[in-house]
């Protein structure tokens, strides 16, 4: 019995301590943007009493609602269109052979390790002076929002293929039969099962692309009104670290707050969303 | 749902009064050919190959310049390459990505297995609580990561206080402005962002093995030590392969974290490829230069993901 | 299904409101004139508060302008501007870098106008001597550094110079109102604060983390051992010119023995120079060695009357010298639809009584040569006078950054080495002088 207890005692032991080390920067930072600029600040910084002046510098110097709202716009709009994209492709790769899909499969999945870094150089040029059409889209939310949905496409495919792989043949020979298209199989029968799997994927491609850095750094920081929170945060900290670490605290804890109440809040869907696409390849 | 069971019409057949099926030949079932299929994936793939294969491909094509971005370029072949080959800052900066590949793969896969062991062994209560913070990591902005652990390491931050608290202060130091410690730092900053990966990948996949394997080792009389090694761990093998391949090509593009907390200092030590690409494109204004840096990364990357599944598959045969 | 549907529902009407208030806002600035100026001048809290405020004068004299004055950190400002600049959507007035990195690139790119009309038009010409328009001059190709029509114009002068803590000279049985002057003394000097100071404080507070930190203290020490002029012609590429003469050589040697002798703070890697000063400023180290726009977070934390403001003294040639020269330079975007409302925003900045007035209740020197510090701020007249010397002498070394485009990165990875004892003096020459010599090959 005791064997048990100490092995039992262990790992809530191996448990917290790590799940300590998760939470500690985060808390960390916290801790420190609870502070006043005027307090001198060292170590573990347990704050005695609850400061949000930090808060609202952080906010209005760092300009974070025009950093937020470019966010919100970029983020959402990624969003909302590679899942649309998404369900297609993986509607398709997933219930249907067709010629090529063999070969094409594959080139999106590469998407997965893809290297982005190494676009960003033709993509700046690119979105300078847009071949044949010759716009200038560089500070413009679309310089954003349009490489992100090719990139978010790739893990998107991979996600809904799964998912709709997954599904009973059964059902999707049930409304052939009874006449239906191939877009009234995936509307009509496919798509409410679908639910859970396309909001797990709509959530991590929003957090991918909310805490995207080198494409706005690259494309968008020329003009303040245009900035994404993340990038507003660098300049933030390159600007004011050395004069008030609470501020600059203060700032990150603002733009990492979003994503991690979204995850709270819907942190069932997240893992087991996760946990479902992994099974299944 | 559709549910006509009983008057569900035979293939081929007519039902009175129901408007005309059209006939594309034998009826299809899904699953077989389908060229439709073609509809779906066009715009998604338009999107794909615009912004992601075409760039990569227009990347390697200014590679073949010499191009400061702003005047005109100049045909110089593959001389940028040439170049690459006996910059010694390049190589260094492939070797800090190797350095850093251990601390965001080699130790987050082991920490991810250990933990996975303990949360699925036995029921434990705040499985999910768990669960959620330690995949919390995951999901925070590289840019709110280097604050936070900047701050960590400051000098007079809570890492040195610790340290002195237990008696360690001598071992106290200005980490990320320290020869030999920046890019050790930096490596466990990767290590905290990706273990709770590992972990999520590995629990859904113990899930998916047999409790029957654990019972029959059991039987043999396996100790939990046991149990892990020669049931759990070869049931994970296509996940611990995942799990390498996704944190190891993190490992070499890790250009927020670097770029925020130390931005390649001191003195190079903590400079990677993706950050030197950078400084060439956008500071230096050799842009044929950077993109020449830029395709020998991508090539490392996509070099790396094929040996590491190439090993996991040889492994799968043995 | 609730739950989830909420959480859609989360991002969706977040989405909206975004998008709803992104309208408003844009219809909002339609109705004036709204000019953006980007600036690096915000070091603790240097001319931030005096460019805020001057604004807010120019907004008053010119109904329906708008100013937007936008701080960010000095090599974030300099890797990002000239691409804002290309984008046709950037600032209309910023400050950029004299020196091949970055206005060369400015100039040659044609993205920003030449200031020949402005200066008849508001007779800038008399603010400085004819010799130091020379940082400001390029050949329309971007190759000749300080020949050619001038692109930039700066409002205040520069200087590296120590502030020293008057209090710790005197604990140290150093006599504050009799410091050396040559320089074998000030190294004297050194060794015997590092003597009598406690262990754990150091005699210059230093931080270096973004690479310009020994970049200026380099310059006093590098001052005792060539002539200025020298250094000079480096910068400006004149043929034939060399980084690696025996007396750099010997300097750098003295900086190294300097971080031998354990005259730095341990941490000055992970420090920025800035933050340095607000170290120092807080009690820690004998002095603190950096540029004189820093003088007000110093002037804050110790007292006027607790600080010795002083360049370091001359070697045996006797010529005052040290890194410095003018501020950033403000330049006029090439792309911007008010270019001459831009000007006349730089000539208040940089020549009206009141911004002269209010650069000196910051501890900053007005660029224009005419300009007299008001008596009675002793403190003020210090730093002033600590300009004065170097500048009357024809001892400002600019900074040496300024030579390539990836100077300042070589610069900041050589000076860490060698200060960490990990580079020898004569292998850290090489290096600069290398660097210099293959982008001098693309200038001929």
């Amino acid at each position: 019995m005791t064997a048990v207890r100490i092995d039992r005692l262990g790992t809530y032991f191996i448990l917290c301590t790590f799940s300590l080390l998760a939470l500690y920067p985060v808390l960390s930072i916290l801790f420190l943007a609870l502070h006043r600029k005027t307090d001198l600040v060292s170590g573990f910084a347990i704050p005695t009493r609850i400061d949000l002046s930090s808060f609202e510098a952080a906010w209005t110097e760092g300009h974070f609602a025009t950093g937020f709202k470019s966010s919100f716009i970029v983020a959402g709009a990624v969003t909302a269109a590679s899942a649309v994209l998404s369900i297609g492709t993986g509607y398709a790769f997933g219930t249907m052979r067709f010629v090529g899909d063999r070969i094409v499969f594959p080139i999106i999945l590469l998407g997965i390790i893809f290297p982005y870094e190494a676009t960003v150089i033709p993509l700046y040029y690119d979105f300078q002076d847009v071949p044949l059409l010759h716009w200038n889209l560089l500070n413009t939310y679309w310089a954003l929002i349009l490489p992100q949905i090719g990139q978010s496409v790739a893990f998107g495919t991979f996600w809904m293929r799964a998912f709709f792989r997954s599904t009973p043949r059964s059902l999707i020979e049930a409304a052939r039969i009874d006449g239906a298209s191939s877009f009234g199989v995936l509307w009509r029968v496919l798509l409410p099962q679908a639910m859970p799997a396309v909001l797990t994927m709509s959530v991590l491609v929003f957090t991918y692309t909310w805490n995207e850095f080198l494409l706005a750094l690259v494309l968008v920081s020329g003009t303040e009104s245009h900035q994404t929170a993340p990038l507003g945060l660098s300049f933030f900290a390159g600007a004011s670290r050395a004069t008030d670490p609470t501020k600059v605290a203060a700032a990150a804890v603002l733009v990492a707050l979003p994503i991690l109440l979204v995850y709270l809040f819907l942190q069932r869907h997240f893992v087991r969303g996760m946990l479902a696409g992994a099974l299944k390849e | 749902m559709a549910d006509e069971g009983a008057d569900a019409a035979r293939p081929g057949e007519q039902i009175p009064g129901a408007p005309r099926r059209r006939r594309r030949g034998p009826t299809r079932a899904p699953g077989d050919p389908r060229n439709i299929g073609w509809l779906y994936v066009l715009p998604g793939l338009a999107f794909y190959v615009l912004f992601t294969l075409a760039p990569l491909l227009h990347t390697v094509y200014y590679s073949l310049f010499d191009w400061d971005g702003l005047t005109a370029k100049t045909w110089v072949g593959l001389a940028n390459y040439g170049e690459a080959l006996h910059d010694s800052v390049l190589r260094d900066s492939f070797v800090h990505s190797a350095i850093l590949i251990v601390y965001y793969a080699v130790f987050p896969v082991i920490i991810g297995l250990v933990l996975t062991a303990a949360l699925t062994r036995s029921v434990i209560r705040g499985f999910r609580f768990f669960r959620t913070v330690l995949f919390l990591p995951q999901l925070i902005a590289g840019v709110v990561i280097a604050q936070a652990w900047t701050w960590i390491y400051a000098t007079e931050g809570p890492l040195n206080r610790f340290l002195e608290l237990i008696g360690l202060g001598s071992l106290a130091r200005p980490w990320l402005g320290d020869f030999t410690w920046a890019l050790p730092s930096i490596g466990a900053i990767g290590s905290w962002v990706t273990f709770g990966l590992c972990m999520v990948l590995f629990i859904a996949g113990v899930q998916k093995i047999p409790t029957s394997l654990y019972d029959a080792a059991r039987v043999d009389g396996a100790g939990p030590v046991r149990e892990f090694f020669a049931v759990t761990l070869p049931g994970l093998r296509a996940e611990i392969l995942v799990a390498f391949v996704l944190t190891t090509i993190n490992a070499l593009r890790s250009f927020d974290i670097v770029y925020n907390t130390t931005a390649g200092g001191p003195g190079g030590s903590t400079l990677v490829p993706s950050m030197y690409m950078y400084q060439n494109a956008f500071l230096y204004n050799r842009v044929g230069y950077a993109a020449a840096i830029a395709t020998v990364l991508a090539i490392a990357i996509f070099l790396l993901a094929a040996v590491v599944l190439r090993i996991g598959d040889r492994g799968e045969h043995q | 299904m609730n739950r989830r549907l909420l959480g859609v529902l989360f991002l969706v009407a977040f989405t909206l409101l975004a998008a709803v208030t992104a309208g408003a806002y844009a219809g909002r600035q339609a109705t004036t004139t709204t000019l953006t100026m980007w600036s690096y001048d915000n070091q603790d809290p240097g001319l931030e508060p005096v460019l805020k405020q001057l604004s807010k004068d120019f907004e008053k004299s010119h109904p329906g302008v708008k100013i937007n004055v936008v701080f960010k950190s000095f090599t974030d400002l300099v890797g990002t501007v000239p691409r804002a600049l290309a984008s046709g959507s950037g600032p209309d007035v910023t400050e950029g870098n004299q020196g091949y990195q970055t206005d060369a690139q400015l100039v040659k790119a044609k993205l920003i106008l030449p200031l020949t009309k402005y200066i008849k038009k508001y007779k800038w010409d008399k603010l400085y001597a004819p010799s130091t328009w020379g940082m400001f001059r390029w050949t329309p190709d971007g190759k000749s550094f300080g020949k050619g029509p001038v692109w930039g114009i700066a409002q205040t002068g520069q200087n590296v110079v120590a502030f020293i803590n008057r209090k710790k000279l005197i604990a140290a049985g150093i006599n504050p109102n009799k410091l050396p002057r040559t320089y074998a003394g000030w190294e004297r000097m050194l060794a015997r604060l590092r003597a009598k100071l406690p262990a754990d404080d150091p005699v210059i507070e230093a931080g270096n983390k973004s690479g310009y930190g020994f970049i200026h203290i380099f310059g006093g020490i590098w001052g005792a051992y060539v002539q200025p002029q020298s250094v000079r012609n480096w910068v400006y590429h004149v043929p034939g010119s060399r980084y690696d003469s025996a007396g750099t050589i010997k300097a750098l040697g003295r900086l190294q023995a300097w971080a031998k002798a354990g005259y730095f703070n341990d941490d000055y890697n992970a420090v920025q120079e800035d933050a340095a000063a607000g170290v120092f400023a807080k009690g820690k180290g004998a002095m603190w060695i950096g540029g004189d726009w820093d003088s007000t977070i110093i002037k804050e934390g110790l007292g006027a009357k607790n600080i010795v403001v002083t360049p370091i003294p001359p070697g045996p040639g006797g010529q005052w010298a040290s890194i410095g020269g003018l501020s950033g330079p403000w330049h006029i975007s090439a792309k911007t639809k008010y270019p001459d409302l831009g000007a006349e925003w730089l000539n208040y900045v940089i020549t009206s009584t009141r911004a002269k007035a209010l650069m000196f209740s910051q501890q900053q020197i007005p660029s224009d040569k005419s300009a007299k510090a008001p008596a009675g701020d002793a403190y003020l007249g210090q730093v002033s006078k600590a300009f004065q010397q170097v500048a009357n002498d024809d001892g400002l070394l600019l900074y040496t950054d300024w030579a390539s485009p990836s100077m300042y990165t070589t610069l900041q990875n050589q000076f860490q080495l060698l200060l960490a004892g990990r580079q020898t003096p004569a292998g850290m020459a090489k290096a600069v002088q290398d660097d210099w010599a293959k982008f001098d090959k693309t200038l001929r």
